[in-house]
């Protein structure tokens, strides 16, 4: 479903500030798998996500979504393909736009936008249906700006707009980071919900190592812009958080590890 | 709920005073296994300020209670009131209840020293020695076949450090070698994967642990002597060669063998992380590239966790054994080859502990976390020291070395 | 009563260059600095073409046209060239300077006695009267010229208020309303947010621009120097809407807008007949803008303070 290869961005080359944001990735996912992006603060996961969705063209490599190239194509010719999810819970709604408009758009998802009347009695009728799912009150509150919602609200709302039109990928960026532990739940398992029923192919990034275990069928862990683990099928199963946490240590020792430690080691290790 | 205490003698008192239920038990209990971590196993609640008991109160004297029962501690409540005492005497914990009389005339409980020995000390077995053999060697980083490799039957008078990989069926395990330790007969041992946990063998009924060895030292024999040491008012913790020279000034030997079982206040250490068996001729581990073979704890690690370590020391130790050993810190004399696994914390009980009991206790329990060789981080600057412990204890004998050794 | 009636009439055609600045500035958010240099844009191809005997409507849709050309131009260059949104509109307000002049030929061109889009109406008014120069309204006596040219702008206005809040609740308006509120989300949505900058500052310059055909053919000439300051003209009269209506939904937002322009262009007739200087017209409304811009925040400032103290006392 998606292949990347060799996929290399650096910001600010031949700088001091030269950050080697991904260093040749290589990531293949499955059609209908959910996978977890897991690493440290910087370690590129959004930057990954960010090169998928076309924020940006990366120094090298290519992107193969669907059998198409989008290496080059530009972002909003994606969206078509890929349904995105923010951590800003402000960032994937218009604040001051109903929530029945918000959702008209993303019910348009890459297609054209003519010139007939938008939120119509058929279009609101399908919205509240597939509104009152998120089990929200929300569909009695059409046409309310969204901006009145709470982040919890609206992160459900841009997950369900998201996958409005199945999309061939879903990249969710951290999306329940923003959001107290009850509604985070909550978005959560609507995660799991529509990724599950829509059987959608799924990335999503996470700092919530429960997350990591309980969601996905498949964990990749990223550091310093390299994929350093990639837990798949059974070794997925068997995975649990000390497995994580301790694998984040081996890659933080593996770092702190340098030429003064080998020295040392090769005096002291017998 | 508020709590008082007070150290009378061997005696700790713990003066309790509010409602004991639910919302104030896991605090409550909480308290008392540190107290209980902090070595403190003979308990005496003054209840007088204890106004109301319920039954997630009881629960949590039950589990305290279990535990202090597991160290042979003593758990005991005093001045209750009316209720607390009618309370705990329906549920059948009346035989907590002291009389406060008879409480304050408990005679402070000194330790049984046992002759002329220091306190937290105690001799285990007179005139008990070990015998020191290097059963098979290899210094890093040579390469290192998988014919190099000898296989032993450890008995349980077998203490040792080196590197090796249990005897299988499949060819692969066979040349997995790895750190390992044996302990009393207990082999443990890690595979040289960075996701493997460290596993072990354990001697049982007829079951003779095989296993085999690229290097080891190897001392058989028997423990002569226990030291138990604590954090006071002079010592926060203990360096290994602190230890070391704990078991020196009551062997009189330059050459030891010891165990420690002890809360870790900072482990530092290396493990291999690949076999050396397959060092090949076409390449050879320089500099930088030994982090692909060694793993380096790169902190002060499994800090509270409790740590079983086995090691021989010598002051002016002679071929061949020189070359396997290395300096136990940078100021002191001692040479030494160490190897320890840490454990998820489990309290020890105070005064005199049978090696085999602890051992059985310990494998027997939550699986080992790590196993490494220790290692005196001298780096000027950056360098982290030696590890070292809180509290625990550390059994050790003198070794006597052969000529022909 | 005919200062009234020529306030409206001003009113009503300066509503077309607020509407379209309440695309720009209030919908996607764009400070288009164009508008001084289109509305003159409009006025000047208005006055040359109809000068040169071409039909008022037809020089009226070109100079609409005109308008919108010269907003995709600011446009392009804040899209395509990554100029600041206020550079990309200086450039092209002073580059319409010279062109300008250049369509005009000089710095004024009277429309004397020619024709305007008002003329069907008017001639249709004064069929209805029987020829007579005046119309009797509530009392007054208003000149036939003068209502044609009213209920024209009225009529126009109007309709352009109804397209309007029309086109913004399609499905492409609504995009072009959300660009406004949040680029990401839009492009995620897989729209080309700088094909949609572009496409409303064309509109908007082109609404701009048609009120400054509509105002020269009102005032019978087009001058170089007319659209400075009608920047800020419509900002004040989308703020003072603001405050009448609000700005919740689209349809208030527009008639706030025309009410606004209205209510402003009423406001100054008043102050000119009061005495104020012509000349200090623009800095008043200048200083009216600045008030407008700070005084809730100045309101929420001392209010904190007032409750602070309150709190500390
Ligand atoms: N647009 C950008 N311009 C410059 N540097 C960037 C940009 N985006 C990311 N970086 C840098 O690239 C590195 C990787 O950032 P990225 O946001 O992908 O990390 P992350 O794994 O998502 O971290 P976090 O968990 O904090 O979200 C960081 O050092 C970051 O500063
Ligand atoms: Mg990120």
């Amino acid at each position: 479903m998606l292949e990347i290869k060799g996929l290399i961005k650096t910001f600010f080359p031949h700088t001091i500030n030269e950050v080697k944001a991904l260093r040749d990735i290589d990531l293949t996912i499955q059609e209908g798998s959910f996978t977890a992006i897991i690493g440290t603060n910087g370690s590129g996961k959004s930057t990954l996500l960010n090169a998928i969705a076309g924020t940006f063209i990366p120094d090298s490599g290519s992107i193969l979504l669907a059998g198409q190239p989008i290496t080059f194509w530009p972002e909003f010719q994606r969206a078509k393909l890929i349904g995105r999810v923010f951590q800003n819970p402000f960032a994937g709604t218009a604040a001051e736009m109903t929530i029945a408009e918000n959702i008209v758009m993303a019910m348009r998802r890459g297609l054209s936008h003519p010139l007939s009347k938008a939120v119509t009695s058929k279009a609101r009728a399908e919205i509240k249906e597939r509104v009152s799912v998120l089990k929200m009150g929300l569909e009695d509150r059409l046409d309310n700006p969204i901006g009145t919602l709470s982040g919890g609200q609206r992160q459900a709302l841009t997950l369900l707009m998201a996958t409005w039109l199945k999309p061939k990928i879903l990249l969710l960026d951290e999306h329940t980071a923003a959001l107290d532990p009850k509604s985070a739940a909550k978005v959560a398992e609507l995660t799991k919900y529509i990724v599950d029923k829509e059987k959608l192919t799924a990335m999503m990034v996470t700092h919530s190592m429960q997350q990591a275990v309980d969601l996905p069928d498949r964990i990749v862990m990223m550091h310093k812009g390299k994929i350093v683990a990639d837990y798949q099928k059974e070794h997925k199963q068997r995975v649990r958080i000390p497995d994580l946490l301790a694998t984040f240590d081996r890659v933080q020792k593996k770092e702190l590890f340098d030429e003064s430690v080998a020295t040392l080691l090769r005096e002291q290790y017998v | 709920m508020e709590l008082v205490t007070e150290k009378k003698g061997a005696i700790f008192i713990v003066r309790a005073k509010g409602r004991l239920d639910a919302s104030w038990t896991d605090f409550f209990t909480e308290a008392f296994l540190e107290f209980i971590r902090q070595g403190e196993h003979d308990l005496l609640i003054d209840a007088e300020g204890i106004s109301f008991l319920s039954s997630a109160g009881i629960r949590s004297l039950v589990r305290i209670h279990k535990d202090l029962t597991k160290l042979k501690g003593r758990f005991r409540i005093v001045n209750a009131n009316e209720f607390v005492v009618n309370t705990l005497q329906m549920t059948g914990f009346g035989v907590w209840i002291e009389k406060k009389a008879e409480a304050d005339l408990v005679a402070i409980h000194v330790a049984d020293a046992g002759g002329d020995l220091p306190a937290d000390c105690f001799l285990i077995e007179k005139n008990a020695e070990m015998k020191l053999s290097i059963v098979n060697h290899w210094a890093p980083w040579e390469k290192a076949d998988g014919e190099k490799l000898k296989t032993i039957d450890y008995q349980s008078v077998t203490f040792s450090v080196g590197v090796g990989c249990p005897q299988g069926s499949d060819s692969e395990n066979q040349t997995m070698v790895g750190d390992f330790m044996v302990v009393a007969g207990n082999i443990l041992f890690q595979s040289p994967e960075e996701e493997s946990r460290p596993d072990f063998l354990q001697p049982l009924e007829n079951f003779v642990p095989k296993f085999r060895v690229l290097q080891a030292v190897e001392a058989k024999g028997n423990i002569s002597h226990l030291i138990r040491f604590k954090p006071n008012a002079e010592t926060q913790n203990f360096s290994v060669s602190a230890l070391i020279e704990k078991c020196h000034n009551l062997l009189q030997s330059d050459n030891i063998l010891f165990v420690i079982l002890a809360e870790s206040d900072g482990m530092v250490g290396a493990q291999l992380i690949q076999s050396p068996t397959f060092i090949s001729d076409s390449m050879s581990v320089e500099g930088i590239g030994l982090r692909e073979w060694l793993s380096f704890t790169g902190e002060r690690a499994f800090v509270g966790d409790q740590v079983l370590a086995v090691g021989v020391a010598s002051l002016k130790p002679n071929q061949p054994l020189e070359p396997l050993l290395r300096q136990t810190s940078k100021d002191e004399a001692w040479f030494s080859h160490i190897h320890a696994a840490v454990f998820p914390y489990q309290p020890i009980q105070n005064g005199l502990l049978d090696l085999q009991t602890q051992l059985s206790r310990f494998l027997n329990g939550p699986p080992p976390k790590a196993l490494m060789h220790l290692i005196n981080d001298q780096r000027p600057e950056a360098g982290l020291g030696q590890t070292r412990f809180s509290r625990g204890a550390v059994w050790c004998s003198a070794i006597k070395m052969e000529e022909t050794l | 009563m005919n200062l009234v009636i020529g306030a409206f009439t001003i009113g009503l055609i300066l509503s077309l260059l607020s509407l379209g600045m309440l695309i720009s500035f209030r919908m996607i958010r764009f400070t288009d600095i164009t508008v001084d240099g289109s509305l003159t844009l409009g006025a000047a191809i208005t006055a040359v073409l109809i000068a040169a005997g071409w039909s008022p409507l037809l020089a009226t849709m070109v100079a609409f046209v005109a308008g919108m050309l010269a907003g995709s131009v600011t446009g392009l260059l804040y899209t395509r060239f990554k100029i600041q949104e206020i550079l990309s509109g200086i450039l092209v307000m002073t580059a319409l300077y010279s062109v300008n002049l250049r369509i005009m030929g000089r710095s004024n061109v009277p429309l004397l006695d020619t024709a305007t889009v008002s003329l069907p109406l008017q001639h249709l008014l004064s069929q209805m009267t029987d020829g007579e120069r005046y119309i009797l309204l509530f009392g007054w006596q208003v000149p036939v010229v003068d209502m044609a040219a009213f209920l024209s702008s009225l009529l126009l206005c109007a309709v352009f208020a109804w397209m309007l809040s029309r086109f913004l609740q399609t499905h492409f308006g609504t995009v072009l309303r959300a660009t406004g509120n949040n680029v990401q989300m839009v492009r995620a949505q897989g729209i080309n947010n700088n094909m949609m900058v572009v496409f409303s500052l064309a509109l908007s310059n082109g609404l701009v621009a048609l009120s400054g055909a509509l105002l020269a053919q009102y005032q019978g000439f087009a001058d170089v120097q007319m659209g400075i300051g009608m920047m800020v003209w419509g900002l004040a009269s989308i703020i003072i809407g603001e405050a009448l209506v609000g700005k919740s939904g689209i349809g208030i937002a527009i008639a706030g807008t025309i009410f606004g322009t209205i209510l402003f262009r009423l406001l100054i007739a008043i102050a000119l007949r009061w005495g104020l200087n012509p000349n200090d017209l623009k800095l008043v409304t200048a200083l009216f803008v600045f008030l407008a811009l700070v005084a809730p925040r100045w309101f929420k400032f001392v209010h904190v303070k007032i409750n602070k103290k309150s709190k500390h006392a």
